[in-house]
């Protein structure tokens, strides 16, 4: 036969007191300290808590909230649970509801994910329009200080190579319908890479010069980056990628956003603009090129020598600069006939390649 | 072990007690490991509930004259902190962010300064944080609670660590001190109030050797160098050739701050010991007192320990992640792998990663939280126990934002 009554530890909730009684299983739980009923727990109130080893504890939602019942007898502790009801209730101890909790946390890393995808972008492309030059140029400000930090600061500037250089520069902007200048340099660096920073900034890196085989081919580069200048994708990119690493930060808990300023510039130097924008320079230097006379086949041809044919599929959407096929046949397509004159003379071609020399 | 003989009242004002630990480590480590893996799966959002375990497991293993410590916090509790701290804080980070934004344009890595900002917010959450806890800790049906303002504490720890920088790291034990002092004074446990009685001069003695080194090691040779450059570029303003003698100096310089992660790595966890010790002999509540024999190798030990298993761990998942990227490479007809990875190979290397690092997460938790909170609690007894045998329960249970806080802002232990 099965116990009706048992010892147990009474803690009251109101002080201390470790109280030993006598538990009484009847229609409820009924705690009797020396023949007086202290206490009357109605079966469905009571609630595991975390008792030690080998102590099974109780708690009681009508009681005091800390009241606890101690039974270190576990058959009889057993006899007291098979009477209860809710013993696993709300304001019971367990380790949570693991279902929920996985189900809950995908739910919400999913609506983040989606957010960052299209939500972010969207806000990034409507805020662009609403930012003022002067705060976009404070940003570039910000961005430049970065590249400066990365780049060692050191500016290529042979007096010959510097001029050859901005007459190029100059004559791509000059049909490019920009309402303010825009700062143009070139940085030592063994990368061959150009790119655009906020507040109408670009910067040419040496190598890329290098591995240039005409002018033309640096033309198009340069107008390609005077596209996103004049598209602010720069700016685009950088509310977009700081906004994401917020969210993401959100998601973590543990990212600080703190030094979201580096993490955004940063993200902006290293990464890609979207597909579109890129597709978009690209059409931006191609009218330059084709308003001066001049074929914007040879982009293509340089940016495939630089990135290597690539192959569709997962690789090329995570390259940074993606060279597509689309973007390569584009450029054929607009391949036209030359009717000008080379933009830079053969003495200025070899000043401006050797820009970097001291 | 129970003392169900004890009657209410038969416990003598005087009685010691030691403190029992009934933790076991394979539950732990199991549970560690269970952990790590729904982490994973939930992308950190199991932490709330992670957390609330590891403290519940911890406590209820924690035995003080057969009355076991009970943790009451909820995991949802810890989500909801989370949330109200992320409604805080986010308009904290866009202000953040438009300060950095205006120190970067003025000069780059400017805006770094502004994380003295996060360290006043982090202080905050340490007290808050160290609020919640303590409200859900239970022991014989009675909580422990605080009283006292997380901005006044702020407020203090600023000014202390400030007082700690410019004295090169000499008021640190004052700082611990009268921090201590703050908490301890506004902690209770039912009617009883407690206090501490730690000084910053008793924890500066016990520790006064590890100062010795680090000053003697690192400090000092920075101090000569820098006054010695000041010194010659006032004696000859425009004079490039003693700075260039200075240089010569520069050995030493390179010498002593090679040394110093090496110091730090053995001194820290050395100092850490030195001072648990120190706080737990120097705890107090209303009549009843601490003391410890915390052994001041432990904790570093335990990093020791960790340190092994992680290279143990780290090679392991190294050379699986070799062995698989051999292969899964595709090959060309003449034997040599294709420059462009496999999609998949990228997938099983991420993965890997992941596994890697919850593996060391878990044996973090099990060497520096199971096995330093066993070692703490093993090494304690309590004087004048009957003090608390019978108190009256006050005070009642503080929201968990600070823990919150402490979460967004990463600070805070277990």
């Amino acid at each position: 036969m099965a116990a009706t009554e048992g010892d147990a530890i009474y803690f009251d909730g109101e002080s201390s007191r470790r109280r030993i009684v006598r538990a009484r299983l009847a229609d409820r739980l009924e705690l009797v300290e020396q023949g007086l009923t202290i206490a009357i727990w109605r079966w469905d109130a009571i609630r595991r808590a975390d008792g030690g080893r080998g102590v099974a504890r109780f708690s009681c939602r009508e009681a005091a909230e800390l009241a606890r019942l101690d039974v270190a007898d576990t058959a009889f502790a057993a006899e007291i649970a098979a009477r209860c009801a809710s013993l696993d209730g709300e304001g019971a101890a367990h380790s949570g509801n693991l279902r929920a909790i996985i189900g809950w946390s995908l739910a919400a890393a999913l609506s983040i994910a989606l957010i960052a995808i299209f939500g972010v972008p969207a806000i990034a492309a409507r805020l662009t329009d609403l930012i003022p030059r002067g705060v976009e140029a404070k940003l570039g400000d910000a961005v430049a200080g970065q590249v400066d930090a990365i780049f060692g600061g050191r500016t290529c500037d042979e007096p010959q190579g510097a001029a050859a250089f901005d007459k190029l520069a100059g004559t791509l902007w000059s049909v490019g319908d920009f309402p303010a200048p825009v700062k143009i340099s070139v940085r030592q660096s063994v990368v061959p890479n150009a790119f655009a920073i906020p507040g109408d900034r670009v910067y040419v890196l040496s190598a890329l010069i290098d591995k240039a085989d005409n002018a033309d081919e640096l033309a198009g580069v340069i107008a390609h980056e005077f596209g996103h200048v004049a598209h602010r994708d720069g700016l685009r990119e950088m509310i977009s990628s700081g906004g994401s690493a917020f969210l993401f930060g959100l998601l973590l808990g543990d990212v600080t956003g703190s030094g979201a300023v580096l993490i955004a510039s940063r993200t902006m130097l290293n990464a890609a603009h979207s597909r579109e924008a890129e597709a978009n320079a690209d059409a931006f230097a191609a009218r330059a090129m084709l308003r001066l006379g001049r074929s914007p086949a040879p982009l293509g041809e340089f940016l495939l020598r630089m990135t290597g044919q690539q192959q569709g599929g997962a690789m090329a959407l995570l390259a940074s600069h993606p060279l597509t096929q689309d973007r390569l046949a584009e450029l054929k397509r607009l391949d036209a006939h030359v009717t000008a004159a080379p933009l830079l003379t053969d003495g200025e071609w070899k000043a401006l390649k050797g820009i970097c020399a001291k | 072990m129970t003392h169900q003989g004890d009657s209410p009242d038969a416990l003598p004002p005087y009685v010691s007690a030691r403190v029992d630990f009934l933790g076991d480590g394979g539950d732990f480590l199991k549970m560690m490991f269970k952990g790590a893996g729904l982490q994973l799966v939930t992308l950190g959002f199991y932490r709330f509930w992670f957390f609330t375990n590891i403290r519940r497991s911890l406590w209820a293993d924690t035995s003080v004259r057969g009355d076991t410590l009970e943790y009451t916090g909820r995991g949802r509790e810890l989500l909801i902190g989370f949330l109200f701290a992320l409604a805080i804080l986010a308009p904290f980070y866009v202000l953040y962010f438009l300060a950095g934004l205006a120190a970067e344009s003025w000069k780059a890595w400017a805006s770094l300064p502004l994380f003295a900002a996060f360290y006043l917010f982090g202080q905050f959450a340490i007290f808050r944080a160290r609020r919640y806890r303590l409200t859900r800790t239970i022991w014989r049906g009675v909580r422990f609670w605080m009283t006292g303002s997380g901005l006044a504490y702020m407020v203090r720890a600023a000014g202390w660590t400030l007082l700690t920088f410019v004295t090169l790291g000499a008021a640190l034990p004052w700082r611990e001190a009268a921090l201590e002092r703050y908490k301890m004074r506004h902690t209770h446990y039912g009617d009883l109030q407690g206090r501490f009685e730690g000084t910053g001069w008793e924890l500066f003695k016990s520790a006064a050797w590890i100062w010795a080194v680090l000053w003697l090691l690192v400090v000092a040779p920075w101090i000569y160098i820098g006054a010695k450059l000041g010194i010659l570029a006032y004696l000859n303003p425009g004079d490039k050739t003693g700075l260039a003698t200075a240089a010569s100096d520069m050995v030493g310089l390179i010498v002593a701050a090679s040394l110093t992660p090496l110091l730090a790595i053995v001194l820290w966890p050395l100092y850490v010991a030195i001072e648990w010790r120190w706080w737990l002999d120097g705890l107090r509540i209303g009549e009843v007192e601490f003391s410890s024999t915390f052994p001041r190798t432990t904790i570093f030990l335990m990093y020791l320990a960790y340190a092994g298993v992680s290279l143990l761990v780290t090679s392991a998942a190294g050379t699986i992640g070799g062995l698989g990227a051999y292969l899964a490479t595709p090959k060309t007809a003449a034997g040599a792998p294709l420059a462009v990875p496999h999609v998949g190979m990228l997938i099983f290397v991420a993965i890997l990663y992941l596994l890697t690092l919850a593996c060391l997460g878990a044996f973090y938790r099990y060497f520096l939280q199971f096995k330093v909170w066993q070692a703490v609690m093993e090494s304690l007894t309590i004087h004048k126990l009957g003090a608390a045998w019978n108190v009256r329960a006050r005070g009642g249970a503080a929201t968990a934002l600070g823990e919150g806080l402490a979460d967004g802002l990463d600070v805070a232990g277990f």
